[in-house]
């Protein structure tokens, strides 16, 4: 009787998987023309070849301990550059037929793609340094490497964005101000630096011994698709609507005044890009640091895979792939180059250290927060909510909620939807220590906060939904009662529970804050509008100030 | 903690006055304002604002609970905006489900059914199957079918395209018309009728529904990711509040939830290819049809990202399938360009305009749709966008005449017009108002002695003592349309 049920499965995933593939294709006629116009078949073969020998050198030699010395990060760069140049080849002789691409045009564009690398390496490089030492202050400490490493480089960007933040205030943001500061940066950082250039650059890359076709290809076809949009971006201007308009265009902006610009929601991640023109005056190197969102945030979702989900290494890299791949993230690294990637790098970056902080909740494995009490510790083992047994000083006790109270405040700074990742998250701590029930009271708070500020007015849609004054005060009576309820199943937990959320608001405004306190300087108003959007340089024409300027008033 | 103490029965007692509280509030709203259903209804062209046609579009227009609860299908397959930057694949909505289903087909005691009752997995997965068909026939009924010359082809019109086009012609299309008929059959016949009783363009019903719906997919993802451990179900709930939270506050639009993507590719992957695989027919049916899905998906992609089409000019595009790199950039990059001769490339007499708009940091420039701002000296000061046109119809709703028009601007500083050429294309509204507004702005600029075109793109015949020329111009016999043009005021 249980074939039944197979088969019964097993055609609605059929039907289904058929059904949605062919309205997406028919929807999609840019995929079939694309093989219908595709011109690079040449290249294609190339690209091809080259990826078959990588794969079976890295099959063949992966674990070899005297030949793994040529699998790290230099060679991986000088793979991404040779896919850049090949491709820019293909692309010039079938662009260009009065000429043909020579040694010369390849050089130059080796040192065009290599320059704007080396820069946005600086940066990196320059974050990782910076943020190792804040996250140290901290105590943020993360068992898995590849999640220590990325922390590391969300809280520099933060650090680094912060400081230009307040140079940009006055004015003093050149790179006679700036250099200097990464020159002791890196003094005061040395070992780290060294640490970084030795991991990325001539460390043998950590190959797992699981590693197969799928995986090195997989590898390969990234490294190809990286390759290929970062060099789209070595561009004197963007493509894109929005990076003409916004996101290339404040960066411009922020670098031709060296200071902050007026008005605007708050552009962390914008103030990031101007360091391609304040560091090295150059348009390509802006937006090659959007474009530097996208790679990171492929490291993040491959560390989630790894280490989160015990996905094996072959397959989180074809995710991370197929991820890369679909045409939203490949236009946004490439053409239309805006913040999304950047802060889809700093949500994930969160989501690494929330895990570790649930985990360490469960009290599985130490690390910063006490051991649990022995008495719950079985709780903890079949994956329910468990007791912390946290004691003493708050913020020595949470250094991961301190740290992503930071974090999700710069990230509030970078776009002001992060609203609903920051709900999200206290969402999900409230899960980890009351379960479902603290689920639903967090979440249902939140649903009463949304409407209350009208916060689905976005766009607004809030004039279709009748009644939603009403609903508010029960999604309130509802999350009041639940929390009650939480409370009385657990003291101790409902207590932790407040304090942490309590911290975490605290500290994601404390770095929401200096944007709060120059859109109050531009407008000397208090109105949350205000705070968050400062006070517009655009013109402040309406329909009277252009009567009033007319002469003898409009008649 | 024992199970009948007065402190757990307390706790559960709570735990029925919070529904009761939201089910009772939910009522109250429903009987206090379920009537207006036709509130909220599309202003006339004289009330209508920007953000009704830039952000509603994402959402659509539909019976409000249909806007929302065909948001995944939508999203997916682009339905209400077309854009590619919104395209995020297929892969997520063929397999999420199925990833759910086929945790349900596991024996009764081992995970993720655990200690279930023996009636719940094959209900939950009943359940999750009508969602999928409820899905489908909601969101197809206010779909579309692309015909062969990329016409769209509305789920009314399903019937005359099937009789104009044989399977041979076009078998995908074909093949998805006859079953957006089918379920167009089934929406209007038994789900608008329903709607329509308590809903419309507004009601009190869409809320309280939508978290309904949620409830019943966290019931349901709770017990087929019960067996998790701590930090995935952590993640599994973030994502679940996630979710939510950007469907219902970011009318659908891809880029403000954009972590959903990663995270949910991360959970399909593992659960269908992880050590939670499912087994037995369906698990293998599924994990090879997704593995052949990836395998589409990236020779799609790959072929996609190097042909790097533009649909709106494919027919007349020269280079079609060969812009990999766009040819200005890649003369660029190999040092045979430099930045004017990218500009001029891209803006055909961008470079001359941008001498006269940049001598000075000053004249204001109004802007309809325009992206020169990157070129453009203190354009944060000086640029004043309308992109919907909005402020415009203030000012021609009082002021017919273009001469008054442009003595108006002039006298404030305006020095300069700029026109994208592409902006009433934005306009999914019933009504086109950004289209009517549109053609009144181009009326302002025709023939206007009191402004000079400074450059376009756009190319017209014009024919002079028998001799015919081709030359960037805005009105005439257009040969090629271009995408803007810059204006003077003089």
């Amino acid at each position: 009787m249980r074939i039944i049920p197979q088969v019964l499965t097993a055609l609605f995933i059929v039907l289904w998987t058929l059904f949605v593939f062919l309205d997406y294709w028919q929807k999609h006629p840019s995929y079939y023309l694309s093989f219908t116009y595709y011109q690079y078949w040449g290249l294609g073969l190339v690209l091809l070849s080259i990826g078959a020998a990588v794969s079976w050198l890295g099959m063949k030699f992966g674990q070899d301990k005297q030949r793994k010395f040529f699998f790290n990060g230099l060679s991986v760069t000088a793979l991404f550059l040779l896919v850049s140049m090949v491709s820019v080849g293909a692309a010039f002789n079938a662009l260009v037929p009065s000429a043909s691409f020579n040694a010369v045009r390849g050089v130059k564009v080796l040192l065009q793609v290599g320059g704007t690398a080396m820069a946005v390496y600086l940066v990196t490089i320059a974050s990782y340094v910076l943020g190792s030492l804040i996250n140290e202050f901290l105590k943020v400490k993360l068992s898995a490497a590849m999640d220590a490493s990325l922390a590391a480089i969300a809280t520099g960007m933060m650090g680094l964005v912060l400081g230009c933040f307040l140079l940009g205030t006055v004015s003093l943001l050149h790179g006679f101000v700036l250099y200097p500061c990464l020159i002791v940066l890196f003094f005061f950082g040395r070992k780290k630096a060294l640490g970084f250039l030795k991991a990325t650059l001539w460390q043998p890359l950590a190959t797992d011994r699981q590693l197969n076709w799928v995986g090195l290809g997989s590898f390969y076809l990234l490294v190809v698709l990286l390759s290929i949009n970062f060099t789209a971006v070595n561009v004197p201007m963007p493509a894109g609507f929005d990076s003409l308009t916004v996101y290339a265009n404040i960066p411009s902006l922020i670098g031709g005044r060296h200071g902050l610009v007026e008005g605007y929601q708050p552009y962390n991640w914008s103030i990031l890009m101007s360091l391609g023109y304040v560091l090295f005056g150059s348009t390509a190197v802006s937006l090659a640091l959007s474009n530097l969102g996208g790679v990171l945030a492929a490291f993040a979702m491959y560390a989630l895979c790894r280490n989160w989900l015990r996905l094996d290494a072959n397959y989180s890299l074809l995710a991370v792939l197929v991820f890369s791949l679909t045409p939203s993230v490949t236009i946004q690294s490439s053409a239309e180059l805006k913040i999304d990637l950047g802060l889809l790098f700093i949500s994930l970056s969160i989501l690494l250290v929330l895990l570790h902080f649930l985990k360490y909740s469960a009290g599985e494995e130490g690390g910063t927060a006490p051991k649990p009490v022995p008495a719950k510790a079985a709780a903890a083992k079949k994956g329910q909510a468990a007791p912390t047994g946290y004691a003493g000083n708050i913020f020595q006790a949470s250094p991961a909620i301190v740290w992503m109270g930071l974090m999700s405040g710069f990230a509030l700074g970078i776009k002001l939807t992060t609203i609903y990742f920051a709900l999200a998250l206290l969402v999900a701590l409230w899960y980890g220590y009351h379960g479902k029930r603290g689920f639903w009271a967090m979440f249902l708070a939140s649903l009463f906060l949304v409407l209350l500020v009208k916060l689905d007015d976005f766009g607004g849609l809030r004039q279709f939904h009748l009644g939603a004054d009403v609903l508010q005060w029960g999604l309130l009576a509802a999350a009041l009662l639940l929390f009650l309820g939480a409370f009385l199943s657990n003291r101790p937990h409902f207590q932790q529970s407040i304090k942490l959320s309590i911290v975490y608001g605290m500290f994601a405004l404390f770095t929401f804050v200096p944007w709060a306190a120059k859109n109050y300087w531009e407008t000397r108003s208090l109105s949350p509008a205000a705070l968050m959007n400062g006070k517009s340089a655009a013109p402040a024409i309406n329909l009277q100030t252009l009567e009033n300027n007319m002469p003898n008033n409009g008649n | 903690m024992a199970t009948n103490t007065p402190t757990n029965n307390l706790v559960k007692v709570l735990d029925w006055l919070a529904i009761a509280a939201l089910v009772g509030t939910a009522l109250a709203a429903f009987f206090l304002y379920g009537n207006n259903t036709g509130a909220g209804a599309a202003a006339t062209p004289e009330e209508a604002n920007a953000i009704r046609i830039e952000i509603q579009r994402y959402l659509g227009y539909e019976i409000l609970p249909v806007r929302y609860l065909s948001l995944p299908y939508d999203l997916v397959m682009n339905s209400n905006v077309y854009l590619a930057i919104l395209d995020t694949g297929v892969l997520l909505l063929i397999f999420v489900p199925i990833a759910i289903l086929l945790g349900f087909l596991a024996k009764p005691g081992s995970p993720p059914n655990g200690k279930a009752r023996r009636w719940e997995a094959p209900l939950l997965a009943t359940a999750v199957v009508v969602s999928c068909f409820f899905l489908m026939v909601i969101s197809t009924a206010n779909g579309y079918i692309a015909d062969k010359n990329m016409k769209i082809v509305k789920p009314t019109e399903v019937s005359e395209y099937l009789a104009n086009t044989s399977f041979g012609e076009a078998p995908v299309g074909v093949t998805c018309a006859h079953l957006y008929q089918q379920c167009l059959r089934l929406y209007q016949g038994a789900v608008e009728p329903v709607l329509l009783r308590f809903s419309g363009n507004a009601d009190a019903v869409t809320y309280p529904l939508l978290i309904l719906v949620f409830a019943l997919f966290f019931y349901i993802g709770s017990r087929r990711f019960r067996h998790l451990p701590m930090p995935e179900q952590g993640l599994l709930y973030f994502t679940y509040a996630y979710l939510f939270f950007w469907l219902m506050l970011s009318a659908g639009i891809v880029w403000y939830g954009l972590l959903a993507f990663p995270l949910l590719t991360a959970f399909v992957f593992s659960v269908m290819l992880g050590k939670g695989k499912g087994e037995g027919l369906a698990g293998k049916v599924g994990r090879y049809l997704f593995l052949a899905t990836v395998a589409v998906s990236l020779v799609i992609g790959f072929a996609h990202r190097f042909s790097n089409l533009t649909l709106t000019i494919l027919s007349k595009d020269k280079i079609a399938g060969k812009r990999i790199y766009d040819p200005a950039y890649v003369q660029y990059i190999t040092g045979d360009f430099t930045e004017e001769n990218v500009y001029d490339a891209y803006y055909p007499g961008l470079g001359r305009a941008l001498r006269s708009i940049n001598t000075e940091d000053k004249s204001l420039i109004y802007n309809v749709g325009g992206r020169f701002n990157f070129f453009i000296r203190a354009n944060d000061k000086r640029m004043f966008n309308d992109n919907q046109l909005d402020f415009f119809n203030q000012i021609i709703t009082k002021y017919k005449n273009k001469e008054q028009v442009t003595a108006l601007l002039k006298a404030s500083g305006f020095r300069y017009l700029i026109v994208d050429f592409n902006t009433p294309s934005g306009d999914r509204t019933p009504e086109q108002l950004l289209v009517e507004r549109y053609k009144k702005f181009m009326l302002l600029l025709y023939e206007n002695p009191g402004l000079e075109m400074l450059a376009t793109n756009r190319v017209i015949k014009e024919t002079s003592g028998g001799a015919t020329q081709y030359i960037y111009g805005v009105f005439g016999e257009v040969q090629d349309p271009g995408t803007f043009a810059i204006y003077r005021i003089k």
